[in-house]
């Protein structure tokens, strides 16, 4: 499976080493993220472990962060600080990693780390051999999860018509615009909706945010 | 509009980016009240982050 994975992927178009962001560099860009940006990195990887169910298997938003830099520093991932922010790098590399981690490989399946696969763009963004490879049998306990979250979620906003039209529209794979046009909906009241999409989820556990439950 | 040939794994998948994406779409002003309204000081917080990867950059060295 790995070999046909491999041939199927584009040449990779790993940031040159001289574009490449430095130790020296690296630390001054953790140094200057704001607490918003901080924020806003805590909360997407918070949002990110969501997919994972049981193989979250205990990680947490901090080990994302720190994967996401580790990687960095071993020079899995380059960041080529021209062309996108420090904020922006990471939070590419949360997404790649925790979609990663959703597929949980087992390890007798994989005889290479997948780190080891991962290849960075010009423009910053990280690719994985495995990514574009569909999972066709997931494993039962995972699949008795899925079908539980999305039947917990289903439950939640059973009342609530315009939350369940806009999580129908994100399974559907509709984007924000997309799905403000399908539903005619204003930005205002798209976002309020999204918030309390978010706000029910995290009271219910269904996340993984801090101080809201354990998924 | 439900398109049943979608799986279970598609639907969650697909739910999951978009709410995490919707976090990079909220202003500074927004994430810094969400993070304080689940109670988590956003200030510590970034403290806390912050000396957590730069001891992770020292450990590397």
């Amino acid at each position: 499976m790995l070999g046909e994975a491999q041939m199927a992927i584009k040449p990779p178009r790993r940031v040159p080493e001289e574009a490449a962001a430095t130790l020296k560099e690296i630390t001054a860009a953790i140094e200057a993220l704001t607490p918003a940006e901080w924020a806003k990195l805590r909360r997407f990887a918070d949002y990110r472990l969501f997919l994972l169910g049981p193989k979250k298997e205990g990680r947490e938003s901090d080990d994302l962060l720190q994967t996401a830099l580790t990687d960095l520093l071993v020079d899995t991932r380059r960041w080529n600080k021209a062309k996108v922010g420090f904020a922006a790098f990471l939070i590419g590399a949360i997404q790649s990693i925790s979609s990663n981690w959703a597929r949980s490989y087992k390890k007798e399946e994989i005889p290479v780390p997948e780190a080891d696969l991962l290849r960075t763009n010009e423009e910053g963004e990280t690719f994985s051999p495995l990514d574009n490879i569909q999972v066709h049998r997931p494993d039962p306990e995972h699949a008795r999860h899925q079908r539980q979250t999305l039947e917990r979620i289903e439950t939640l906003f059973k009342e609530d018509e315009r939350a369940q039209m806009v999580l129908m529209a994100w399974q559907e794979g509709y984007d924000p615009s997309g799905v403000r046009e399908l539903w005619q909906l204003s930005q205002n009241e798209y976002n309020t909706i999204v918030r309390r999409i978010r706000r029910r989820l995290d009271d219910a556990g269904l996340t993984a945010h801090l101080g809201r439950g354990e998924n | 509009m439900v398109n049943n040939d979608k799986t279970d794994e598609q639907r969650l998948d697909a739910l999951t980016d978009a709410l995490a994406d919707s976090i990079l779409e909220e202003s500074d002003d927004e994430n810094i009240e969400e993070l304080r309204l689940s109670g988590v000081n956003p200030d510590s917080e970034a403290a806390r982050l912050k000396a957590m990867m730069l001891a992770t950059v020292k450990a590397f060295r």
